[in-house]
């Protein structure tokens, strides 16, 4: 018993020792990254533990995105969040509105800002205190870009009326069953999808000082005249793309970038695919870009503790971990400098399929921020369905949508 | 001799002084370890149940927008935004008919199938490992199975319905008017085994003696069914009528995967309650909200199992 005891003491000593050697700060960092996109943000994390000795990461998976929401939602009422975390912006705001997250502007460089493109900044930057301020760093981007069939396709269609020209075309019915077996185009009803054809029509969806919905205007009624075309020659389902695509059941559809690895390995076998800039709409080609950022906690950490997740937050934006990153996971790189880089032209032209997600970035648009943007994008979704099942004109059913969300969503402090 | 069960020695404890009933130590004691073997369960229950079954009540009375830390107290306010929603309404029909459409088929295709298998047939076991699978699947993967056969150009549903009836392709999952009958599909398939297992225990425990004298007053299958067999599995279905019942307000998995990201189906048609909560919850952070919707869902729950409790005092028979 007695040498037990001692030997417990000993071993609690040497633990101690070997602690107070090196006082580290621990950072936890929660995320929803699987498989390769993991690895790769483990790879990140020892590489910059190597450089800052006194800093350790502490990489924490807390699932998918919803679980990643709900389980930051109930450790901020507890007052326990993470140092720092994954978050998408309609998140970002109730965490800012809380008062739980640590605005990172001051601490990154007016070079390195100036290096992030456009729209990037202005997903990440939020008001805080009555002004604009950047608020957190963008971290695993997305882009809108074409996914095709190259087997069907040679040139992909770079205008609106190129893609429904092309996408009647490929829509067939091989056997003559009166069933078609090919599809010219795939549509997932998303708010998103709808927003990024209502974008190119021209359409912004609040005014400036957000106290109307202008979803109705005519680049509305456009944007849905336009899929409602468009969907008579595709397949139309709730579940994702990428699968009818790799099939060969679809021949085009507009997705996030994201999907990459999906369509790849749904299509491994089947048939060779490319990804394409998105076609030109009447007022610009511009592409959505999605995604989550990260956001650094007050609530709950120490000073200490901040400042070395701001370290971390700050080496995963620099050129080196960005390129990294974007080349081990499909997603974009944040830094105009690496976009421009011989060594990003370089892998491009090794990868096909990264070339158009890239150039999508330096033209990206994003969501506006709205403490109700989450009911308000389901409105949107709504309207969105209403048209393609023909519940609803566009005009009526945007309309409708424009209202909800102006009475109950716009003059309704959210 | 006097039978000494409980009855007796309680009616000995009544008649026993103050100073008699508590003054020994034993009596203390025995309490103390009472309490000593509850309180695990007690622990247990107090953290996981009872705290947040109060909790929630409190929740659901403050309003958590726009500061997420400093909740103000907002009294029934959000019971009343909750009940000015129009979708939460739809929701709540949607439950509903998913509670009839699939409890009552559940119940009715169970002991249907209960009383083929309990008949003499060949390979009784394996029937009933058949039924039972469902039921022990977990509803994820039943779900993304359920993913496929729904599927309009490729389903085995469609592909079965068209060689046998003829019927035209149906999209089940984006078609609002298949959506929910969808859902009710997949709880009939996963549910019923249950049922069939259950009825099983009820019909075996049923004494063959009855049907034996029924025989001999030569009433026929129909009869026998009907007056001894149905009265005697009064108990079983009411248990399994009020556990399916609530087993179906909280339907929620099944829909989660086959609409993906709880968008509750084409136009909302497959949005039931517990989705409409996930959204109000944890896609709006109005976790007043949320928590009023969880307790809406608890007195409807507990209001219709009482009325089953009051009403089966009129068709359940115990033996």
């Amino acid at each position: 018993m007695r040498k037990f005891a001692l030997t417990l003491l000993l071993v609690g000593l040497a633990f101690g020792i070997a602690a107070l050697g090196t006082p580290k700060v621990t950072v936890t960092f929660w995320h929803a990254m699987t498989k390769a996109h993991k690895d790769a943000l483990t790879y990140l994390a020892s590489k910059f533990m190597e450089t800052h000795p006194d800093i350790q990461i502490k990489l924490v998976y807390q699932g998918h995105y919803g679980d990643l929401s709900q389980k930051l939602l109930a450790a901020v009422l507890a007052g326990k969040p993470p140092v720092m975390a994954q978050m998408y912006e309609d998140w970002t705001v109730k965490f800012l509105d809380a008062g739980a997250l640590l605005p990172l502007e001051p601490y990154i460089p007016e070079d390195v800002l100036s290096d992030i493109p456009q729209s990037l900044i202005t997903s990440n930057t939020f008001v805080v205190n009555e002004e604009k301020t950047l608020v957190t760093l963008p971290f695993n981007k997305s882009a809108m870009v074409l996914f095709y069939n190259t087997d069907l396709i040679d040139k992909p269609p770079t205008t609106w009326d190129e893609l429904l020209e092309m996408a009647k075309a490929l829509t067939v019915d091989k056997d003559g069953d009166g069933k078609i077996d090919q599809y010219g185009f795939g549509i997932r009803p998303y708010p998103e999808l709808f927003i990024e054809f209502f974008h190119q029509a021209g359409g912004v969806i609040f005014n400036e000082d957000m106290t109307k919905c202008l979803i109705n205007s005519e680049a509305g009624i456009t944007a849905m005249n336009f899929l409602l075309q468009l969907k008579k020659y595709s397949l139309y389902q709730s579940g994702y793309l990428s699968g009818p695509f790799g099939s060969g059941r679809v021949a085009m559809y507009v997705g996030s970038s994201a999907g990459i690895p999906f369509v790849a390995s749904a299509s491994a076998g089947h048939h060779g695919w490319n990804t394409a800039a998105l076609p030109v709409g009447p007022a610009n080609g511009e592409s959505m870009i999605q995604g989550t950022n990260i956001g650094v906690f007050t609530l709950g950490t120490t000073e200490e503790q901040q400042e070395a997740a701001v370290e971390f937050a700050k080496y995963l934006i620099s050129p080196e971990a960005t390129r990294y990153w974007a080349i081990k996971t499909g997603y974009l790189p944040v830094r105009i400098s690496v976009l421009s880089s011989p060594e990003w032209e370089e892998y491009i032209a090794q990868h096909p399929e990264r070339k158009a997600p890239t150039e999508m970035l330096l033209k990206g648009f994003v969501y506006p921020h709205h403490a109700n943007m989450y009911n308000i994008r389901q409105v949107i979704g709504t309207a969105f369905e209403e048209v393609m099942l023909g519940k609803k004109t566009p005009q009526q059913a945007l309309d409708d949508a424009a209202k909800i969300i102006e009475t109950k969503y716009l003059k309704a402090q959210g | 001799m006097e039978p000494r069960g409980w009855r007796v020695s309680f009616r000995e404890r009544l008649n026993l002084s103050w100073q008699e009933r508590y003054g020994r130590g034993r009596f203390w004691r025995e309490t103390l370890y009472a309490y000593i073997y509850l309180l695990p369960a007690l622990v247990i229950l107090g953290t996981f149940t009872f705290y947040p079954f109060f909790k929630a009540f409190w929740i659901s009375a403050h309003r958590y927008y726009p500061d997420l830390l400093h909740p103000s107290y907002v009294g029934w306010d959000n019971y009343l935004t909750v009940f000015k929603d129009e979708l939460f309404w739809r929701s709540l029909w949607h439950t509903v008919a998913y509670v009839l459409g699939s409890v009552i088929p559940q119940l009715t295709l169970g002991l249907f199938i209960a009383l083929l298998l309990n008949s003499r047939i060949r390979a009784k076991s394996f029937f009933r490992t058949a039924y039972f699978l469902p039921y022990v699947t977990p509803s994820i993967a039943a779900s993304m199975v359920f993913l496929w056969l729904y599927d309009r150009d490729y389903g085995l549903l469609n592909y079965i319905l068209n060689k046998l009836f003829h019927v035209n392709f149906i999209d089940w999952l984006n078609n609002p008017s298949f959506a929910l009958p969808a859902v009710i599909i997949l709880g009939i398939w996963k549910y019923t085994g249950f049922n069939v297992v259950i009825y099983l225990a009820g019909l075996q425990g049923i004494d063959r003696t009855y049907y034996e004298a029924a025989e001999v007053d030569g009433a026929n299958a129909w009869a026998r069914f009907r007056y001894i067999t149905l009265p005697l599995l009064s108990p079983t279905t009411f248990f399994l009528f009020i556990i399916s019942i609530i087993g179906a307000f909280k339907v929620f998995n099944e829909i989660y995967v086959l609409w993906p990201g709880a968008t509750g189906g084409p136009l909302n048609a497959a949005m039931t309650i517990m989705i409409y909560f996930y959204h109000k919850a944890f896609g709006e952070y109005h976790l007043g909200e949320g928590a009023a919707v969880a307790n809406i869902l608890f007195v409807i729950i507990f209001v219709i199992t009482l009325i089953q409790m009051r009403l089966s005092r009129r068709w359940v028979f115990y033996q």
